[in-house]
């Protein structure tokens, strides 16, 4: 099929603007730390550009909103299938605008790690960008197979062996569930009969009429998306991961990783299974409680401020989770739109976080304070974060939660659960903050006068904005389901 | 191409290379050069060529050229040019006339996919593996006698197994061709009742499992790698055991499909490659993890894999058995393998030769530290090898492991599939840590080394190869397919 249509050019653009920028990162010598930058910053805004366009020409639409498809390997019934419907493009919104604040507001561990920090940002943001747009199985287990590369040298360079143990942490628990997808996607593939294929909408036609062929395949998916929606009890990798690794890792961690873990849930098995996915709609929901409830709890206890921000952040997965599970097959608003503002408020708090710790040198929530006093603007950027983590009205995860927990509204044992998952992570996030922003300031013990960077502010700003416009005008995000 | 042509040429190369080699110092760079070019040549013959549409039938109807064994030649003989290369690369260290070995050996290796005899797969093993032990006694080094002895009494074992179990079927089919056995157990029915054919098969398999390799035979080879040269080990660990392995194929469906599956009183060949090699994959694989050595622990990966290429062998046996027109798609998947698994090996030979101080001797894993700061080419061509080994997307390895975890699940082994593909998730784990190593690990207080343009060659060829494989695979897997229905069509 020849690619005739603006919004096709700008599908396939997507996921190979930053591979582009990345392959040209490459041949830069190590030591043109402002060319290299400049060239990320271009790739990774020109990527956020590609996505603003796309969004403005499928606007009104609903359903598939735009394909691409050519044969890969025919004897396989393999095939390059790229398209975007309203929750992948969501999602793609997502990863464009996270990739594109950590490319721009973060700073590599080490300066002689610059060419690398900026190489495998965008070589992540392209997997990440390969996984929402692919509808051949094949071509969305590669992606997410692939992706796992650049995490691992995001998360692993660094003067410490921390991050080297929390990036194996990481693959070990992600390679030994992706393999169990892979024997997954094979079984559905052969349930599905003759002609081979491996596309998605081809596939959940043929399945719709052999359900009982489903269930036994489908539980080897599972694993794979709740280690990266790092939910219960397949989380532990996350907060030692958040906790250790680099500040831009810890960004699309939050931001990118975990929601499409969930992604992954409603595109593979919301589009294989339909509705009915017997029972593990009710198996995931508890999963999710499970999560919510003691990402909560434990962020109550943290004494670390990223690891307490990481437990917030699997609160919040839980949260989504609950959503997605009673959305599965049907509407998938509820749990898509938490993903989404999970996903933007993780990545901002993270953000300001990296920055604020990297100052003051320390993690510990006790040993950073009166940060009101000496950077009031930087501080105050970050509370819309603070308010979207805390579902407070006006924010996105204001909307993302009451969607969910309307959701739940017929079963309300799981609704009581959630709230109150909800109020333990606001809770925990708000007395953090205000730890941070108050307390006695000592302008000795901060790193001296050249932090923040303006562009990091710039950045947290336009976070702020969007988690805000996103709370007051969740049509923007959730198009015609809204 | 006729197959008495391209053993011929190897086999005359092969010998006129190692005495010319051995006895005169003169026109050294000539002789080398004529080495790398006969394999090379049949490669490009081959290819230019196309495939065979009429199978060439040779000694005495032993021997049979179709496109299944120049399939299985093509990768073997790329293998062997590479480890030539290899060793112009290790120069004065590769000793006169170590090249005429490693040709003899390929001209051993290129018999095994084209015998339709058990005699004569019996030769092409001791035909591969003798030069193979020349070459790693000729080191003069003790772990190089060790290696050559040890490979020495494998191939005895083997060879006596192979031998014992040959003649007792031939005092009960009367026959050692495979197609005339195929035709006894077809029309024999129940062979329950029999305990020499039992022993026969059994005595069989356990010398094929021998030359192979499969545990719990193991242990000679991954001394015997570790004893070789560098060439020597590559061609062994690459190129032999794929065409072992390729051999190993034909012999179990053309010669012995009718007892591919158990029945009262014996056990079929399926259950038996099934469990060895399900054993060998677990096995050699966590023992590679643990290993320090680099040519240990690449020795053990290639048994690892051998065990895989096993497990998918049997697993081609249980589809074909079920569904005879389903041979064609389960054997092209285990060919594909087997392609993939000996480029492969050449990029992780490249690793060794980057690394490699002393001639004979392993290197140790942690020398690969800081690779990337130093030899940044040669670590993107290594990094590329080790996750093409795991099956990571986008390079050869990928669609190889989709199609044989494909077959296992087509043969209703659910559980092998998943245990399969947990086992390539050790090995991407401890790939990626060998990759960290190469790019997060400041270098350590070696030497570098010096990247010849031999060298740089292979890591350049091998990295085109799995790149090429990983993103258009089309054309290998038609090629298969193709080349496996010549495996037991008449």
């Amino acid at each position: 099929m020849a690619v005739v249509t603006l919004t096709e050019i700008l599908l396939l653009a997507l996921p190979i603007t930053p591979l582009v920028g990345a392959f040209l990162v490459s041949f830069f010598p190590a030591g043109a730390c402002r060319r290299i930058r400049a060239l990320g910053w271009t790739f990774a805004i020109a990527t956020l550009a590609i996505w603003v366009a796309l969004k403005f020409s499928l606007f009104s639409g609903q359903g598939m909103l735009v394909s691409v498809e050519w044969p890969w390997v025919q004897s396989l019934g393999i095939s390059l299938h790229f398209a975007l419907d309203e929750t992948g493009l969501m999602m793609a919104g997502l990863v464009t605008l996270i990739s594109a604040a950590a490319v721009v507001g973060t700073l590599p561990i080490l300066p002689e790690l610059n060419r690398s920090h900026v190489l495998f940002l965008l070589l992540a943001e392209a997997g990440m960008l390969g996984v929402v747009t692919a509808w051949d199985l094949m071509l969305f287990v590669a992606f997410w197979e692939v992706t796992l590369i650049p995490f691992f040298f995001l998360m692993g360079r660094g003067p410490s062996l921390g991050g080297v143990n929390a990036a194996t942490r990481f693959i070990v628990i992600s390679v030994a569930s992706s393999v169990l997808m892979w024997v997954g996607v094979l079984l559905v593939v052969q349930a599905a009969g003759l002609p081979r294929t491996f596309d998605l909408i081809e596939l959940s036609r043929r399945l719709s009429q052999n359900q009982a062929a489903i269930p036994s395949a489908m539980w080897l998916f599972v694993p794979a998306f709740l280690v990266r929606m790092a939910a219960f009890p397949l989380h532990t990798w996350f907060p030692v991961a958040c906790a250790n690794v680099p500040n831009a890792a810890s960004v699309l961690l939050a931001g990118g990783v975990l929601p499409l873990g969930g992604f992954g849930l409603i595109h593979i098995l919301g589009r294989l299974c339909g509705p009915q996915l017997g029972g593990m709609n009710e198996w995931l929901v508890w999963v999710g409680v499970g999560t919510a409830l003691g990402g909560g709890i434990a962020s109550m206890v943290q004494r670390d401020l990223k690891r307490l921000l990481a437990n917030v952040c699997l609160s919040q997965m839980g949260i989504a989770l609950i959503g997605l599970s009673y959305s599965l097959g049907t509407d998938l608003s509820a749990g898509a739109m938490m993903l989404f503002a999970s996903g933007i408020a993780g990545a901002t708090l993270f953000l300001f976080a990296g920055v604020v710790c990297r100052a003051r040198g320390s993690q510990r929530v006790a040993e950073i304070s009166g940060l009101w006093h000496s950077h009031p603007f930087f501080a105050g950027l970050a509370f819309t974060a603070v308010a979207s983590a805390a579902a407070i009205p006006g924010t996105a995860g204001f909307v993302g939660v009451m969607l969910v927990l309307d959701g739940t509204a017929n079963h309300q044992v799981i609704t009581l659960l959630s709230a109150g998952a909800v109020l333990l992570t606001g809770a925990s996030v708000v007395w953090a903050y205000r730890r941070i922003l108050g307390g006695s300031h000592h302008p000795a013990v901060w790193g001296g006068p050249s932090w923040p960077r303006k562009r990091q502010a710039v950045i947290l700003a336009i976070l702020a904005v969007f988690i805000l416009v996103c709370g007051l005008w969740p049509g923007l995000m959730m198009g015609v389901r809204s | 191409m006729s197959g008495y042509f391209i053993a011929g040429l190897l086999w005359t190369v092969g010998l006129c290379v190692a005495i010319w080699g051995g006895y005169c110092q003169r026109r050294q760079k000539v002789v080398e050069l004529i080495a790398l070019a006969s394999p090379a040549l049949v490669v490009l013959w081959a290819s230019w060529a196309g495939p065979v549409e009429s199978p060439d039938v040779f000694a005495g109807s032993g021997m049979r050229q179709d496109a299944f064994s120049l399939f299985v030649q093509i990768f073997v003989l790329t293998t062997a040019f590479c480890a030539l290369l290899l060793g112009q690369h290790l120069k004065q260290r590769w000793q006169p006339g170590s090249s005429g070995l490693i040709l003899l050996s390929a001209a051993g290796a290129v018999t095994l996919p084209m015998a339709w005899d058990l005699i004569g797969l019996l030769a092409g093993f001791v035909a591969t593996l003798l030069p193979l032990w020349g070459l790693a006694a000729m080191q003069g080094t003790a772990w190089g006698r060790e290696g050559a002895l040890k490979g020495t009494i494998a191939g005895a074992l083997g060879a006596g197994l192979l031998g014992l179990g040959t003649a007792l079927l031939l005092v009960r089919t009367g026959t050692t061709q495979l197609v005339g056995t195929h035709g006894y157990f077809a029309s024999a029915g129940w062979i329950g009742q029999d305990p020499m054919v039992i022993g026969a098969l059994a005595l069989l398999l356990a010398g094929v499992g021998c030359f192979v390799a499969a545990v719990p035979f193991h242990m000679w080879f991954v001394d015997a790698v570790e004893s070789l040269p560098i060439p020597g080990a590559l061609f062994l660990s690459g190129g032999v055991m794929a065409a072992g392995l390729a051999a190993v194929t034909r012999m179990l469906f053309l010669g012995f499909l009718p007892v591919a599956e158990s029945g009262p009183g014996y056990v079929g060949w399926i259950e038996v490659v099934h469990g060895v090699g399900l054993v060998a994959l677990l096995v050699c694989n966590a023992l590679a993890l643990v290993q320090g050595r680099l040519k240990r622990m690449i020795a053990y990966l290639a048994a690892g894999q051998a065990g895989m290429a096993l497990v998918a062998i049997a697993a081609a046996g249980s589809v074909s058995v079920a569904d005879a027109s389903a041979l064609d798609g389960a054997v092209g998947a285990v060919l594909v393998f087997l392609a993939v698994f000996a480029v492969n090996w050449i990029g992780l030979f490249v690793a060794v030769a980057t690394i490699d101080q002393e001639e004979g001797a392993d290197p140790a894993i942690v020398r690969l530290r800081g690779l990337a700061k130093s030899h940044p080419g040669l670590a993107l061509a290594i990094g590329l090898s080790l996750l093409c080994m795991a099956g990571m997307p986008f390079t050869a390895g990928f669609f190889s492991r989709l199609v044989l975890l494909e077959t296992m699940v087509e043969a209703g082994w659910l559980v092998t599939a998943i245990l399969a593909a947990l086992s390539l998730g050790v090995v991407l784990v401890m790939s990626l840590g060998l990759v960290a190593a190469m790019v997060m690990r400041p270098q350590g207080e070696q030497e570098n080394t010096a990247v010849s343009p031999s060298l740089a060659l292979v890591a350049v060829l091998c990295s085109v190869a799995i790149l090429l494989e990983g993103i258009l695979p089309g054309g290998l897997l038609d090629l298969a397919i193709r080349s496996a229905r010549a495996l037991i069509s008449p």
